[in-house]
């Protein structure tokens, strides 16, 4: 037997020596109890063989335990295993409270599905990169004129001056900063294609632009050197365009367009969905030094300085590395060029196109970040009253070996489920929010096109689900894990006094939150009608808007000599066919429609003004209808309009002036008389007319001029029509005429001028409805947060309203002492709120107009709303208390 | 707690330590001896691959040691006496609900032998 515990022993060195250790003793006793059995029954002879059979065994677990100290066995690991519990036991228990489970389902889906929505849009616009190669080295290159920044009509691009082609070629040659640059330019053009003649946007492109923008030609090729070196006449097409006006043909190349009257052949289509400025251009031009484009005869002024660069900055350069150079190489620049540029601006092209909405999208993104914090505010409470009603079972699992921290732990899980399915929902409503948010979207948002529910917004939702989910789920989760817990087991009172406080201060947070949105909308909501009752100071109503494009080219004559009486002939003749309608009271030429964004400027000066400023200054000339004026009420301030004398080529040279222009000349109030010098001749100034705002609402009046047309021989195409009832349904008639009088005639639109204006407010009613729409979610939210405070607070209070009752107490007074609380948190939330919303109005003040960030009219109302609203989520609880029968109350208890 | 099914299925030997100490609590050597006893020598438990067996089963928190003598035994009073935790009886009762079924499918197929089996 010794022996057989001394060959134990030594086998017993292939274990492990913790094994050894814990069982080597246990091991060797049975070692020796086995050999004292085997000799009792069979002898040595067993002994022996059991020897043998035990030194196999020791060796072999010996080894085998060695192995299994490196590699634990592969059984489902205690955190997975947990995990999984969890998440059953999580399951079960929202499916055994369902109300509860659908309430923050819902509230989650909504928070999340506008967040993603919001994201969606923010992430089309802003964040992604614009669809070409190197996009993020894509700069927009401009010169700075810092004369103009006082300018009123120069003043907003003082530091985004356009290039001539002078310009550019010096800038070009000398240049190192850029790998690739080339010129851009877009404008309005006819064209006569096989569908007919119509107006189109027209791209103007350097011949290195569009390759190096990545775009490969879907058919055909795009502009070459050799095209530049023969001054061809090319064009290259948009996909949309090759579809719908070329019917897809193969064969469209080698095709001629006729556009503005000149013939050029179709070389290329453009891949579909390529865009570059604008998503409608229809067709590509090629600049080359000679070729000008937009130039027509009787109208110098300012336009060569067309163009816009746009070039790859070079991998080891940065944008101010390039702006320094073009301050270094601005005597070749300037050299080239009568206009004096003092410096350059490099700017990556996506910031040119998105810098007006950038601050509108990064605060309607606050803002519905602030609608998901109240959501999830709203789910923890929900979730708090609920953790105290499951005190017992919590309780009896704490008996059951669970520590509070893995009570905890299962509770968060459970909170991350909730938000995860509240996350997969809001998905799906996101889907119909991202449609809805761009169909409201005004036209003109860049990149709209982009926006589009894909991975990102997938990752984004995931984030949000998470975040929110952690968020909500701390509250009852450290809650619970209190040792309060079994204090509280078997209490009466209402929920652990930390739970309860906690709910209080989220209900105070919520209220805040809503209050900060609220205040932001009613200041929005304030300066939208502020700007929608701006008097433009020219009449709106009753105005249709006719645009055409002629055919310039019918103006030409073989020679190429503009034939002044055809082209006036022209539009007098469709001016009168036009005031023959019935219902028209009148009809004017115009060269320039309000709120469409058009201009035309000259430098100008006037009798005996000396010019301190040592810039000429630039007014906005506008040649009219002597009846244009009358047409559109605009107020006469001192002299006479024009008149039809006044209209004939051979009549002395007469202007009316904007009154600011007369103030800045004249200040002694003497306009009328002076003379006004443009385009080198003077001019006498025969009256002063009210300014108007023609730019927007929000834009100061410009400095204006107004000669007649006929005098001067302008083309337009523009024609305001003065009808006597609902413009809108003169439409037809207008149309019909033009097509009956005017069969070439391209009719570009026919509208009233009260949808230009509404137009021009679309973005601010865009971004004012969106925060309305959030403010009021979240309002809505911290409603249901109170109410649902304030009735769990009645109902737990129900045994001391019971006695009170039947102490004597009056209803009112029972009603008001319930009421305390609800309005205690709300008051407290929404001074908070005030304070919050009152530091951060600045972050609104770019937004608004003709309201302060702190105007104490909407800060009083939104309070008093507040109280309000507070008022009756309190209220309903509190007066369904009252009613409780106090014996059967106390009967109960 | 874990869910019993996780731990299926057992191993002959480990099915056996665990039926034997549902009887009771008892020490390695008496465990030993039972087992033999009932399979009739089918299942053999040496002592090197019992106590790892020992091991993995109080790892896994199927097993665990009980204050000594509570086996009843004794000249136990010395040795390590083993007990089945809660979780092991669960464990111990999936196995043979397994196993049944596994005998019913047999039957029903017509596989099982009239003999009786080990």
């Amino acid at each position: 037997m010794r022996l057989v515990g001394g060959v134990t022993r030594l086998l017993m060195l292939a274990f492990p020596r913790a094994f050894r250790r814990r069982y080597g003793a246990d091991i060797c006793r049975n070692a020796r109890d086995l050999a004292h059995d085997a000799f009792r029954e069979d002898g040595l002879h067993a002994v022996a063989l059991l020897l043998g059979r035990l030194t196999f065994d020791l060796l072999r677990g010996g080894l085998a335990e060695r192995r299994h100290a490196l590699v634990p066995s592969p059984r489902p690991t205690p955190m997975l295993d947990t995990l999984l519990n969890d998440l059953r036991f999580a399951y079960r228990s929202m499916r055994a409270r369902p109300g509860l489970t659908w309430l923050a389902v819902v509230t989650l889906t909504l928070g999340i599905g506008a967040s993603v929505s919001m994201f969606s849009i923010l992430d089309g616009v802003l964040l992604r990169d614009l669809p070409y190669p190197d996009s993020d080295r894509l700069m927009s290159v401009y010169t700075t004129i810092p004369e103009w920044r006082d300018d009123p009509t120069l003043g907003g691009s003082w530091n985004r001056a356009r290039w001539s082609y002078d310009e550019y070629r010096e800038w070009k040659a000398r240049q190192e900063s850029f790998t690739r640059a080339s010129v851009h330019a877009a404008t309005t053009a006819n064209i006569v294609s096989p569908a007919g003649a119509e107006q189109i946007r027209l791209g103007l492109a350097g011949v290195d632009l569009l390759p190096m923008l990545g775009a490969a030609p879907v058919k055909g090729r795009l502009f070459s050197p050799r095209d530049r070196e023969e001054a061809a006449a090319v064009a290259v097409v948009s996909h949309d365009f090759w579809r719908d006006r070329l019917g897809s043909d193969d064969a469209a190349m080698g095709r001629a367009l006729e556009i503005d009257g000149e013939p050029f052949t179709v070389i290329g289509v453009l891949p579909d969905g390529f865009e570059f400025g604008s998503a409608s251009t229809a067709v590509w031009l090629p600049i080359y030094e000679t070729r000008p484009f937009g130039y027509f005869p009787g109208n110098t002024g300012d336009m060569e300085h067309l163009l816009e660069v746009a070039g790859l900055l070079s991998p080891a350069t940065t944008p101010a590395q390039a702006t320094g150079e073009i301050d270094r190489l601005l005597p070749a620049i300037n050299g080239a060029d009568h206009l004096t540029a003092h410096g350059g601006a490099v700017v990556p092209r996506l910031e040119i196109l998105t810098a007006g909405v950038r601050a509108p999208l990064l605060i309607l993104m606050g803002a519905v970040s602030l609608m998901l914090l109240v959501a999830c505010a709203n789910v923890a409470t929900f979730l708090l009253s609920q953790a105290v009603d499951r005190r017992r079972e919590i309780a009896v699992r704490s008996a059951l070996g669970a520590d509070g921290r893995r009570i905890g732990l299962q509770l968060l899980t459970e909170s991350l489920m909730l938000a995860l399915v509240g996350g997969l929902g809001g998905l799906l409503l996101a889907a119909q929010g991202v449609r809805a948010l761009t169909l409201l979207a005004p036209r003109d948002l860049p990149r709209l096109a982009d926006v589009s529910l894909d991975h990102r917004a997938f990752a984004f939702a995931l984030a949000a689900s998470t975040f929110a989910g952690l968020l909500f789920g701390l509250a009852p989760a450290l809650t619970v894990t209190r040792a309060q817990l079994a204090q509280t087991f078997g209490a009466t009172r209402f929920g652990s006094r930390g739970g309860r406080r906690l709910q209080q201060a989220l209900i105070v947070a919520e209220v805040a939150l809503a209050t900060v949105l609220l205040v932001g909308a009613g200041l929005l909501v304030r300066s939208f009608l502020e700007l929608n009752a701006v008097d433009p100071g020219f009449r709106t109503e009753n105005i249709l808007r006719v645009n055409t494009s002629p055919d310039t080219s019918a103006f030409f004559d073989s020679e190429g000599e503009f034939q002044a009486a055809a082209m006036d002939a022209h539009m007098t003749g469709v001016q009168t066919r036009l005031a023959a309608l019935p219902g028209v009271r009148g009809v004017a030429v115009a060269q320039v429609v309000p709120f469409t964004g058009g201009a035309a400027n000259n430098n100008v000066t006037g009798e005996g003004y000396d010019g301190a400023d040592g810039w000429q200054t630039i007014a906005s000339r506008r040649f009219v209808d002597p009846a244009y004026h009358e047409l559109l009420d605009i107020h006469l301030v001192d002299g006479r309009f024009l008149t039809p004398a006044d209209d004939r080529p051979e009549a002395a040279s007469v202007v009316l002036v904007s009154r600011s222009l007369a103030r800045r000349f004249w200040p002694d109030g003497q306009a009328v008389g002076k003379a006004l010098n443009w385009w080198g001749q003077d001019s006498e100034v025969v009256g002063v007319v009210a300014d108007i705002r023609e730019r927007s609402l929000d834009t100061e009046p410009l400095l204006t001029f107004y000669a007649p047309r006929r005098r001067w021989s302008t083309l337009g195409g523009d024609y305001l029509v003065r009808v006597e009832s609902e413009p809108s349904e003169l439409v037809s008639a207008v149309r019909n005429a033009l097509a009956a009088s005017y069969p070439d005639l391209v009719v570009v639109g026919i509208e009233p001028i009260t949808e230009l204006v509404a137009e021009s407010l679309a973005e601010a009613r865009y971004r004012t409805r969106l925060i309305a729409v959030f403010a009021a979610m979240a309002a809505v939210l911290a409603l249901l947060g109170l109410y649902a405070v304030s009735a769990r607070s009645a109902a737990a209070r129900k045994r001391e309203i019971g006695i009170r009752v039947a102490l004597g107490a009056r209803p009112g007074r029972v009603t008001s002492l319930l009421l305390r609380e609800g309005l205690g948190l709300a008051s407290l939330g929404a001074g908070i709120g005030l304070v919050l919303a009152i530091a951060g109005s600045r972050v609104l003040s770019g937004l608004l107009y003709g309201v302060s960030p702190n105007d104490p009219l909407t800060l009083a109302a939104i309070s008093l709303s507040v109280a309000a609203m507070a008022v009756v989520a309190s209220l309903v609880p509190a007066l369904r208390a009252t009613r409780l029968d106090p014996v059967r109350v106390l009967r109960n208890e | 707690m874990s869910d019993p099914r996780d731990f299926l299925p057992l191993t002959a030997g480990f099915f056996e330590i665990l039926l034997t100490l549902a009887e009771g609590d008892a020490h390695g050597y008496a465990i030993m001896q039972a087992v033999g006893r009932r399979t009739h020598g089918a299942v053999k438990l040496l002592p090197g691959t019992m106590y790892r067996a020992f091991a993995r089963l109080q790892e896994q928190g199927l097993l665990e040691e009980a204050p000594a003598g509570s086996s009843g035994d004794p000249d136990d009073s010395r040795r390590r006496t083993w007990r089945l935790t809660g979780l092991g009886r669960a464990v111990a009762a999936a196995e043979a609900d397994r196993l049944a079924a596994s005998v019913r499918r047999a039957e029903r197929l017509d596989l099982l032998s009239d003999a009786e089996s080990s």
